[in-house]
């Protein structure tokens, strides 16, 4: 496909280029010279200024600033440029012919100091087009006094914020900072598909209300987004740098202002403000745990799928970890026989002949089939039912929520046989009605999609040491992030496809595909009102096809006002 | 299987039962023996008593890693006690209950423990391999439960029939 800056497809369908670090340093030449452009004026008062910052770690880094933007550090002179926030001052350059750039942000009252050392090539990063960082702390050498104690931190007081960004681009993203070591964005220039993806990041606290934050968009562009936060004005001043979707250097620095969102609950120990990533043993040298899913994601070819499913597949027969505090599956559809007519899509009908199994039968055609099935009754009258259609050429499932006091279902129709990964699942929502004895003509009534869990987020308490936290970021978009079952503090994040449709008032169909991650298709029906959900989980993988359980109690976290970011039609999903 | 209630409260019967055991102890082989007044059953019966609790403080023991488990349980025995048990203790701020049938040859007991679990995170479920991801490959925790006991006599003495928690 045509490169595109910002892809017209999901990122994590696009085939960034594998750039060497030639090109990359073919592609810095002339940006180490000139130093990044700015729509906002750039600073110069740092002329015949040499910063000399003691770092913990790297030593005594010198900086020496000439007339101009010109800087020269370790022999090597170049441009750089400068942004200063109330009394922090953002500066970075690249340096000539080398693949290596800096970022330092300087507090002129404390004389604190943290610097950025930027490179390409050479790992941790997997991707020489992903930029490595590593975070110094330290302070700038002057004056006869005592060198300071205190220091910039890795801090916790960001999690659970989000801010909406306009940068003097023109540009706007929503920033949800659900994580001490992840964050999820949302570009809603730039990008078209009103989707949020996931990155590692960085939270520095400088002062009470002043932070540094960093994000690489590891696994897409590798591209790093670095600003200062002035929390009470809401207002930036950052630097973009890297290589975008056309492989063109972006590096330009940018002033921004928010609007302040909201705050979700953060779930460390009162009292807990320690922010320090779990340790990684014999690490490299800016190394952080950067979830890479697709690298270990099973990969299966369509024959390989047949064969699995053929051999291995589990139907609500194993214990699931993601049901471990789940509740029993009810057995109240047992006897019972419906049809189920989807808009534009098959007439089921079923027969319940047992607890755990049914018949099935699609659009009146062939002989009734069996099936193992699980159901749960979320809310009285409102269920919850899943099973595999055997003998479809996708292995298909039916995850349908049925409302039997209205006479209202829908249907999230799982299948494998993606055009990416033959293993990984896809989804789509079918709305329908509900025919039977007893049951109410909905008439042309249907759920709807709903915006009621825009912007929530949720943890799930899955079983003893696993818990997650769900965030509805966008209208298709579903992320969830993984906590330290030990202390609380959430860390590492992803997200996919989400689509969300009210059932009731406080009862909600969710779901997730976890595209190029493992390829899950995840369904949940979220009671609010007893703040528990029952789902079911359709996975394939080399160790089968399984359809099986999810269940948690559930804490409401939060919820951010985001609506009027998204246009009517954005729930629509592209693959 | 009919069975009699010695007592709802074990630990109260044993303490009654060791203050009242040592003088019968002393004085059966004449005078309980002779008389068959019934003290004959009634030290039986205590013996047996203690014998089960022994039984199950050695059993608990061994879950602890103190021995082979396998010497304390019936050859039809089963032990039913869920996954990653690491350590189990018996939970002293409940009273244990204990039944003994009639017949002297089979008994239950329950009682509240706390039970610490390890749970190692193997499975391929994104949570798992995210668990596993941040550092995180089992996860141990304590939770509150009930040991289930059935008990067996044979000509070797008291085994365990059955143990569960619940």
């Amino acid at each position: 496909m045509a490169l595109e800056a910002y892809p017209s497809v999901p990122l994590f369908r696009y085939p960034y280029t594998q750039l060497t670090e030639a090109q990359i340093q073919a592609g810095l030449a002339s940006a180490a010279q000139a130093g990044p452009s700015s729509r906002s004026p750039l600073e110069r008062d740092l002329a015949g200024t040499t910063l000399r910052i003691v770092t913990d770690g790297a030593g005594t880094l010198t900086w020496q600033f000439g007339e101009g933007n010109r800087v020269t550090f370790e022999g090597a002179t170049g441009g750089y440029g400068a942004l200063t926030l109330d009394h922090v001052t953002l500066i970075t350059h690249v340096v000539p012919n080398s693949t290596r750039a800096w970022a330092i942000a300087w507090d002129r009252h404390s004389n604190l100091a943290t610097v950025f050392e930027l490179w390409w090539g050479g790992g941790p990063a997997p991707h020489t087009r992903e930029i490595n960082r590593a975070v110094w702390h330290g302070y700038v050498q002057g004056g006869d006094g005592d060198p300071p104690a205190e220091r910039h931190t890795p801090t916790v007081r960001m999690e659970g914020r989000a801010y909406a960004w306009t940068e003097d681009t023109g540009l706007r993203t929503i920033e949800y900072y659900c994580s001490y070591t992840y964050t999820h964005w949302v570009e809603l220039d730039r990008l078209k598909d009103n989707r949020g993806y996931s990155a590692p990041a960085d939270y520095i606290q400088l002062t009470e209300d002043l932070y540094l934050f960093a994000r690489v968009e590891a696994e897409f562009s590798g591209m790093l987004q670095m600003y200062l936060v002035d929390s009470n004005r809401l207002q930036s001043a950052g630097v973009r740098l890297g290589f975008n979707g056309a492989d063109e250097l972006e590096y330009y620095m940018f002033r921004g202002t928010a609007e302040w969102l909201g705050q979700n609950a953060r779930f460390q120990k009162l009292g807990d403000f320690s922010a320090s990533p779990i340790p990684i043993e014999n690490a490299k040298k800016g190394e952080r745990r950067i979830y890479r899913p697709v690298a270990t994601m099973d990969k299966m070819t369509p024959e390989e799928v047949n064969a699995v499913v053929a051999s291995d597949t589990h139907v609500f027969d194993r214990p699931s970890p993601m049901a471990g505090n789940g509740t029993p599956p009810s057995g109240a559809l047992a006897t019972r026989s419906f049809a189920v007519e989807y808009d534009g899509g098959p007439r089921m009908e079923y027969r319940f002949v047992s607890a755990d199994q049914l018949q099935w039968r699609k659009d009146g055609r062939g002989d009734w089939r069996q099936a193992k099935y699980n159901a749960w009754e979320v809310m009285p009258g409102a269920f919850i039912f899943g099973h595999l259609l055997q003998g479809e050429p996708n292995h298909d499932c039916h995850i349908v929520v049925a409302d039997l006091d209205v006479g209202l279902a829908t249907n999230f129709h799982g299948f494998l046989n993606t055009p990416y990964f033959a293993n990984e699942a896809g989804a789509e929502t079918l709305f329908g009605k509900v025919v039977g004895q007893g049951i109410p003509d909905p008439g042309s009534r249907r759920h709807q999609r709903t915006r009621d869990l825009l912007g929530r987020a949720f943890t799930w308490e899955y079983a003893p040491g696993l818990n997650s936290m769900h965030l509805y970021s966008t209208p298709n978009t579903t992320s969830w992030i993984i906590p330290n079952a030990e202390t609380g503090h959430f860390g590492t994040e992803w997200s996919g496809t989400g689509d969300f449709v009210k059932i009731r008032d406080q009862l909600y169909f969710a779901r997730w595909c976890e595209e190029a991650c493992n390829g899950t298709l995840g369904t949940l029906l979220l009671n609010m009102r007893t703040m528990h959900d029952a789902g079911i989980g359709y996975h394939c993988g080399k160790n089968g096809l399984s359809l099986s359980a999810v269940g948690a109690p559930a804490r409401h976290a939060g919820k951010f006002e985001v609506d009027k970011f998204f246009g009517p039609d954005a729930w629509r999903t592209r693959p | 299987m009919s069975e009699t209630p010695i007592s709802a409260d074990r630990r109260a019967f044993l303490k009654a039962g060791s203050l009242a055991a040592a003088p019968l102890a002393m004085a059966a082989p004449a005078a309980a023996l002779a008389a068959d007044d019934g003290s004959r059953a009634k030290l039986a019966r205590l013996e047996d008593e203690r014998a089960i609790e022994a039984l199950q403080r050695k059993f608990v023991r061994y879950l602890n890693g103190a021995g082979d488990c396998g010497e304390v349980i019936a050859p039809s025995g089963s032990v039913e006690l869920g996954e990653g048990l690491c350590t189990i203790a018996e939970d002293l701020r409940h009273e244990p209950s204990f039944a003994l049938a009639d017949d002297g040859l089979t008994a239950s007991a329950r009682c509240a423990c706390r039970v610490e679990r390890a749970v190692a995170f193997t499975g391929d479920t994104t949570i798992e391999r995210m668990a596993r991801f941040e550092g995180l490959g089992q996860h141990r925790h304590e939770e509150r439960a009930v040991l289930a006991m059935e008990f067996i006599k044979d000509r070797e003495g008291w085994k365990i029939a059955r143990a569960r928690l619940v």
